[in-house]
């Protein structure tokens, strides 16, 4: 197959050159382009030959020049301006005046497998572009879509440099299988496992090439892409160059500075040794000998303040026919815990020539990155608020590399040196990725409604890292190891080839037009690895055993697609989407699954009784309907009755000999799709010239032979767990969009962007069998319990706990909770006493961004609310006072355990879990643009504040809590950045 | 030209478009990976799956190839020889736990309930180990090659006794042969009757041990794998216990197997005791002694499970150092497990030891303790305050050790995990429970040489030999909380003696209470785990949960 792809994308590309000699005479057109308002000169006004990617941008006095065909016709446009064509009929001068408005609806947005009209949309979908990106020092593509669009929540995993983050479009549809939404970059859909080595599958992508975010939410949208779109799509734009554009260099840099927000407020040094002399009688008297005099404020060591840089080079502009964009970014972030940081080196090229008169349009996109990461040990953050703060951080004893360590090494109660843990880590890797693509779009000559396209891709990442640890690192940390020496490396390949033809056609005797497209869709994904782990050895610690694993697993898909878009009367819009799609991951039986939908929307504002009414400027019903599927679940080969070998370590004396062991993996023939039904309504509406515009959906999805991991009856297969279609759930929601244009002045304006997202996840089926009395799947571990839980009629991930009692003065009585089973005796942590507690997912979240611009100055601010999001606190939990001191070693604890008194942890109590509802105001910034300076077109300088604040009730560092369990995790930092941008 | 380009276009299209499909036929390519019907491409796969049943009693899984065999909370904690000896042990008076874990308080106070993670995992892991015996049993019941016959016949044993423990702890589990398939289906139990279905299970074992008994290896023949003498064992363990298990006592069969055992000339007992819990305990390390045991290595069979966890669960930073007593370095010392006060004064024979005084703290060791069973040592005080205090209170113990027996580290010495085989079946056993055989039919006059024999090896000599008059129903139980204290027999041998619940003997923190208190006689089973009624309808709760 492989050797076919390359067969083919070769005599693409010498069709290219072949055919790329030829072009078309023209003539030159002239003229300026001027304000309505005021008659001022316009600048950077795009021109575009209409039906062709020829075109140019009006320079800094308003005037443009541009070498078109006879009969061309011209279109203008701007950024909140409607654009204007306009036809030559033989005129080489054409002044243009343009009025502010109504340019929401002109826009064209991608969607799958085309584009279309905004206005024409039927689908729920939205689109960021990138004036309305966050602002800041953002190296995660994710990060700059943080609360701009309703329905779709974005959670960075914290704050080491470059993390990922996890995007929900619309809840989770899935609760075993992948609920990250299908990334599609410049037509490429990108596969969401990282690289091992790779903190975000989506560094690949510099933040500064992006020109527009498109998220597809509903399943009238989406379902074209069948068995992946269950979860919303989000497709990646890219900046390319422009036909007829001058060429054009555009510097962006920022220098930024990080510190940590607040640190865990534990006991000092003084305060460790007055609770030891207070509680004498439960820690001995023998324990003040075990207290030493320091007073180390541990987090103070291990964090820092974080100087970071970014750059970022990019040239565009067009030879010829052939519009081009070459970028290259270099960032080098460092993290505020020390010992953290990643460097990034990204260069993209986007090549854009067309030839045969236009009829074929090529579009080459390469990205490429390179980032090394070093991650320290973010272990070090939880032991920086348990270590013990009358110990000092150096020590004189060679064999802990001068570090304090306690005595006995052995002891896994004594909380390791949170600097040594950090410094000491040798944690680091190499990433490199490369995405290339070529898209190919030709109009049949004898049939010029018909246009095919051919979009062959590949995306290749390779990493290698290390984890190392010195011998003089405490075995609490190497077990069960001494020294540690880890080497794993990664290969990823993932090709894509896309083939469909589109016929569109105005049949304006009905009036009426269609859009026919089908397709055919084949992409393969392989990933692979080793890790390769062992002691490190000397005279008295022989070999003990390496633990290496290696694994290599790939996936295809095969999929044949169809889209009719039907428009009647220019007022009543059909679309109808089917995908179907083959899967490797399942058996023969299962593998094909047919995903169809159907959309229709009505613009009202058409109609005749609106049509003259002047407030109104836009008015558009939307219905859909849809099912989608889900085949990510992890492993490729579930289905599959296999063996598997055990790794060095876990093998067993057999005949005379250790032999690896043969194990019987769990499996289950008859696994097959997850399958979404989502039904949509959604009205989009736009008042005063569209001064307010927006709008409202409203959603139900039902997912049903939902894949879940669930305990099986013993003896029925190779484990107690198998992941099977068994369950059901649904997912019910409101999105709310509005933006308003306040200000609209030549000189001045205001735009303000909010957005409401409302979803109740609720489990309605979870076993083979149905049994009311199931409790459900229980997550936690052996050590702090069991606190969660995924139960029918609940949400997701729900807090299981017990309920506290309090006494009169509102304290918590250790250990007492209320009996709920009513089974009497101790109420102790066990599951039938507990209740379902709320759950991590906020109820309502809320989107507030702003931009004002005066003249030369620019302000903008953006902001979130999370409502009714719960944190079980177990940085909380986990203080008591039996663990403060225990057979000679001392730890300290956040303050919490002043309030909760609490000699033993109490982790199953809902006293940890809090209300973390939050406001967020994620960044802020302020810029000055000046103009004409030296040579250089524009340039412009800002000041940016990153997490500049955050309003909650949470005690804890950040009420922003990854899955819902706060367990100290890196902290986001604010950041102060100053940016230049300079365009030549 | 362009109609051309169109034309081959659409042919290669469609050429593609029929090979791309084929794509979706995938094997796994990965080399660590066997597809289920090449099993028989190498002879070595063979070994390695009946290597696998037999490791399923004591690993956690595959390491880092794979993981664990069970989804739980932690892959270590819930393996099946640790929560075995934490479901035999820490609900007896010969241990208590110090951890706040989820599910150990419950079993220190028997006061669990259908959702304790340890008999959760233990009964799914029992059941896992029978479907891995089913199906290496399937795949090889048609092989005429001798030695494939014979591990057909040991992953018999190995699913007997799995049953066998299933049995024991839970009366009447699923029950599922080679005939049945593996997919989406619900097993029954043999009978939805509990006490039905328990002794229709003890019909099923002990048929199937007797079939088994000639298809196995000659004793000694295959050290760790099963073996004759392992077969008799069994089936001499489950004739002990048959009052227990279906109201009728088979003494005269115990007896049958243990005569079996000690006169096939293949066993001796080893001259010191300790030399069973040392890293050298195996047969094969030259200790004939060790009728069966689970395998561990430092190297090769690795996990902080079996003799490890006893190992390092009863060592502490103060008292019991893991670096000092047992040569491990790595990770040690979880101040864990220990004896109740009770437990020490059947080992420690006070009143011939130190006379009529309190036992005295200048000796920790018991030194001066004539029987060499004792492996015990004073903590912070004898008594337990409360039933969370931590686990510097209470009886220390160490039997167990990652050392050799001669105090040396063994050849494949490893920081973190000890190479000291777990037994099952030590030939001392087969002494006391022929023993009991004796004494309950014929009478302590016979059992008694039986005894002397035990107690002549744990004294070094005859002055610890007892005379018939001593021999009493207490004695024995006794003699073997002596022998195989920390070998996760206790509760069974309560339970058959009529002592581990109703009130007939009590013991700190027993119930709950610092005193110990009555239980009720239901907790003499374990409940059917929560997560199994609910996933299969056909189940029946034992009675009284």
């Amino acid at each position: 197959m492989k050797k076919r792809f390359l067969t083919m994308l070769s005599l693409l590309f010498l069709g290219i050159l072949v055919t790329g000699a030829l072009n078309a005479q023209g003539i030159r057109v002239t003229g300026k382009v001027t304000d309505a308002a005021d008659g001022s000169a316009m600048i950077g006004v795009t021109i575009q030959e209409k039906g062709t990617s020829n075109g140019t941008i009006v320079d800094a006095s308003g005037n443009y020049s541009i070498t078109v065909a006879p009969t061309a016709t011209l279109i203008f446009s701007y950024v909140g301006y409607a654009s204007q064509e306009i036809s030559l009929n033989g005129r080489t001068i054409v002044n243009v005046a343009l009025a502010v408005g109504d340019q929401s609806l002109s826009e064209v947005v991608v969607i799958g497998y085309g584009t279309v009209k905004k206005s024409d949309a039927t689908g729920s979908l939205s689109a960021v572009s990138s004036k309305d990106f966050n602002k800041g020092a953002i190296t995660s593509p994710q990060d700059l879509l943080v609360g701009k669009s309703a329905g779709v929540v974005i959670t960075t995993s914290g704050g080491a440099p470059g993390s990922g983050s996890t995007i929900r479009v619309r809840g989770g549809s899935s609760l075993n299988a992948s609920n990250d939404p299908l990334i599609i970059i410049d037509g490429v859909p990108i596969d969401n496992h990282a690289v091992s080595g790779s903190s975000n599958f989506l560094s690949i992508i510099n933040p500064n090439d992006i020109e527009t975010f498109t998220i597809l939410k509903d399943a009238s949208a989406t379902a074209i892409y069948g068995s992946r779109a269950s979860n919303g799509v989000i497709l990646i734009t890219t900046k390319k160059g422009k036909a007829g554009s001058k060429f054009t260099v555009t510097y962006n840099g920022n220098v930024s500075i990080a510190n940590a927000i607040k640190y865990v407020d534990v006991y000092s040094g003084d305060e460790i040794r007055q609770i030891a002399y207070n509680k004498v009688s439960l820690f001995g008297a023998e324990s003040f000998t075990k207290l030493w005099s320091s007073n180390t404020d541990w987090q103070k060591e291990i964090f820092r303040t974080a100087v970071s840089h970014d750059h970022n080079l990019s040239f565009s502009g067009a030879v010829k026919t052939l519009p081009y964009r070459f970028s290259a970014g270099y960032t080098d972030q460092n993290g505020i815990l020390k010992n953290t940081g990643m460097k990034r080196l990204t260069g993209s090229l986007s090549l854009d020539p067309s030839f045969l008169d236009n009829s074929l349009k090529v579009n080459v996109n390469v990205k490429g990155m390179l980032t090394k990461s070093n991650f320290g040990e973010e272990g070090a953050i939880g032991s920086a608020s348990n270590m013990d703060p009358t110990k000092p951080v150096n020590d004189v004893k060679p064999a802990s590399d001068n570090y304090f360590q306690w005595i006995n090494y052995g002891a896994n109660l004594g909380t390791p040196n949170p600097v040594e843990q950090l410094m000491a880590a040798d944690k680091k890797s190499d990433v490199k990725r490369l995405i290339g693509n070529i898209q190919l779009n030709y109009k049949m000559p004898f049939l010029p409604d018909l246009v095919a396209n051919l979009n062959l891709a590949t995306d290749y990442s390779s990493s290698e890292g290390h984890n190392n640890r010195p011998a003089t690192s405490p075995s609490v940390i190497t077990s069960p190891l001494y020294g540690r020496l880890n080497n794993y490396d990664g290969k990823n390949y993932n090709n894509l080839l896309d083939f469909y033809m589109t016929y569109s056609k105005d049949l304006s005797q009905i009036k009426s037009k269609i859009e026919a497209t089908a397709g055919y869709s084949w992409q393969h994904f392989q990933r692979k690895g080793n890790n390769y782990t062992r002691g490190i050895e000397d005279a008295t610690h022989p070999y003990q055993k390496s633990d290496s694993s290696s694994f290599i697993t790939e996936n295809y898909l095969v999929s044949f697609f169809g889209r009719l878009n039907y428009t009647l009367n220019n007022k009543y819009l059909l679309t109808v989407t089917v995908r179907d799609d083959g899967s490797s991951r399942f058996a023969k039986e299962n593998r094909w699954g047919i995903f169809p939908s159907v959309a229709l929307a009505w613009k009202i504002k058409d109609e005749a009784f609106l049509k003259n009414l002047k407030a109104v400027s836009d008015l558009k019903l939307r219905l859909g309907w849809g099912v989608t599927g889900q085949q990510d679940i992890g492993n490729d080969y579930p289905a599959q009755a296999k063996y598997r070998i055990s790794s060095e370590g876990s093998y067993y004396f057999i005949d005379g000999e250790y032999l690896p062991t043969l194990r019987p993996d769990a499996y289950d023939p008859d696994i097959k799709w997850e399958e979404t039904t989502t039904q949509n309504i959604g009205l989009d509406f736009g008042f005063i010239k569209d001064r307010i515009t927006g709008s409202v959906d409203l959603y139900k999805r039902v997912t049903k032979d939902l894949l879940n991991t669930v305990t099986i009856p013993s003896g029925s297969n190779f484990s107690n767990t198998l992941l099977t279609n068994v369950g059901s759930l649904e997912n019910k929601g409101i999105e709310f969009a509005l933006n308003l244009i306040p200000i609209s002045k030549a000189d001045m304006s205001l735009n303000i962007g909010f957005n409401l997202t409302y979803n109740k996840n609720k489990i309605t089926k979870l076993l083979l069998s149905d049994d009311p009395n199931y409790i459900g799947v229980l997550y936690g571990d052996a050590f702090t319990g069991q606190k969660q839980v995924t139960r029918v009629g609940y949400p997701a991930y729900s807090f299981f706990v017990n309920k506290q009692v309090y006494d009169v003065e509102g304290n918590p009585i250790e250990g007492l909770y209320v009996d709920l089973s009513g089974a009497g005796g101790v109420v102790n942590g066990d599951n039938a006493d507990k209740y379902i507690f709320h759950n991590p997912v906020p109820d309502y979240l809320m989107g507030l961004s702003a931009r004002f611009t005066y003249k030369s100055f620019d302000l903008s601010a953006s902001s979130r609310a999370s409502i009714g999001n719960y944190v079980y606190n177990q940085v909380a939990a986990g203080a008591s006072y039996d663990q403060m001191y225990q057979i000679g070693y001392w730890k300290n604890f956040p303050k919490y355990l002043s309030e909760t008194q609490f000699v033993k942890r109490q982790f199953t109590s809902d006293y940890f879990v809090y209300n973390a509802s939050f406001f967020k105001l994620d960044n802020i910034t302020a810029g000055y643009s000046f103009e004409n300076l030296k040579g250089i077109s524009n340039a412009r300088i800002s000041f940016t504040v990153q997490n500049a604040l955050t309003a909650t009730k949470y005690p804890g560092i950040d009420p922003e809590v990854p899955g819902g369990v706060d367990n100290n995790f890196y902290p986001r930092p604010r950041t102060y950045m100053l940016g230049i941008s300079l365009t030549y | 030209m362009n109609k051309k380009i169109f034309i081959v276009g659409i042919v290669l299209s469609t050429l593609m478009i029929a090979s791309c499909v084929k794509d979706l036929d995938v094997t796994p390519k990965d080399p660590n990976t066997i597809m289920a019907g090449n099993l028989g491409n190498d002879p070595i796969y063979i070994k390695e799956a009946l290597g696998k049943i037999y490791a399923s009693f004591i690993i956690s899984g595959q390491g880092a190839n794979g993981g664990d065999d069970i989804s739980a909370p932690d892959g270590n904690f819930f393996t099946t020889t640790r929560a075995l000896w934490n479901l035999q042990e820490i609900t007896t008076d010969e241990a208590i736990c110090a951890w706040g874990d989820a599910g150990i308080a419950d079993l220190n106070t028997q006061t669990w309930s259908p959702s304790n993670p340890f008999l959760t995992a233990l009964y799914q892991r029992l059941s896992l180990s029978i479907t891995y015996a089913n199906d290496f049993i399937k795949l090889t019941n048609s092989s005429s090659d001798p030695d494939i016959m014979r591990y057909n016949a040991e992953a018999r044993f190995l699913r007997a006794l799995a049953y066998y423990y299933h049995m024991d702890l839970f009366g009447n589990p699923p029950f599922t042969t080679d005939a049945d398939g593996v997919g989406k289906f619900y097993p029954k139990q043999l009978d939805p009757v509990p006490a039905t279905g328990r002794i229709k299970l003890f019909n099923y074992i002990v048929a199937e041990l007797h079939d088994l008994e000639d298809k196995l290896g000659e004793p000694g023949s295959s050290y760790p794998q099963a073996d004759k003498g392992a077969c008799w064992m069994l089936l001499a363990r489950v004739y002990l216990n048959a009052k227990v298990y279906t109201g009728t006592a088979k003494w005269d069969s115990c007896k049958i197997y243990c005569d079996k055992v000690i006169s096939s000339g293949a066993y001796q007992l080893a001259t010191n005791y300790r030399k069973n819990f040392s890293a050298d305990n195996g047969y094969n390390d030259n200790n004939k002694e060790m009728i069966f045991a689970w395998s561990q290595d430092g190297i090769n069979t690795q996990g902080y499970v079996g003799t490890t966890f006893i190992i390092e669960s009863c060592s502490d930073a103060t008292y019991i150092r893991a670096e000092d007593f047992h040569g491990l370095t790595s990770n040690t010392n979880w101040n864990g497990n220990r004896g109740r006060i009770q437990f020490m004064n059947t080992l420690v024979d006070t009143l011939k030891t130190y006379g009529n005084n309190p036992v005295p703290t200048s000796d920790p060791l018991f030194a001066q303790c004539a029987d060499k069973r004792v492996f015990l040592k004073m903590k912070k005080s004898m008594n337990i305050p409360s039933a969370s205090s931590s686990g510097d209170y209470g009886i220390g113990v160490y039997k167990f050790t990652a050392k050799k027996a001669d105090g040396t580290l063994p050849a494949n010495y490893n920081i973190a995990f000890a190479c000291t085989d777990f037994p099952i079946f030590r030939l001392a056993d087969a002494y006391l429970m022929r023993a009991e055989a004796l004494f309950n039919t014929t009478g302590a006059a016979t059992a008694v040489a039986d005894i002397n024999k035990i107690r002549e090896r744990a004294y070094g000599n005859t002055t610890g030999n007892v005379a018939a008059g001593d021999i009493t129903t207490q004695f024995i139980l006794d003699e073997r909380c002596r022998e195989f204290y920390y070998e996760a027999q206790r509760r069974t041998d309560l339970v058959r003696f009529g002592r581990f619940t109703n009130g007939s003997y009590n013991w700190q923190w027993k119930g709950g209470t610092y005193a110990g208190g009555n239980t009720d006689s239901h907790l003499n089973l374990f409940p059917i785990p929560g997560d199994e009624v609910s996933a299969n309808p056909n189940i029946k709760q034992n009675p009284d949960y």
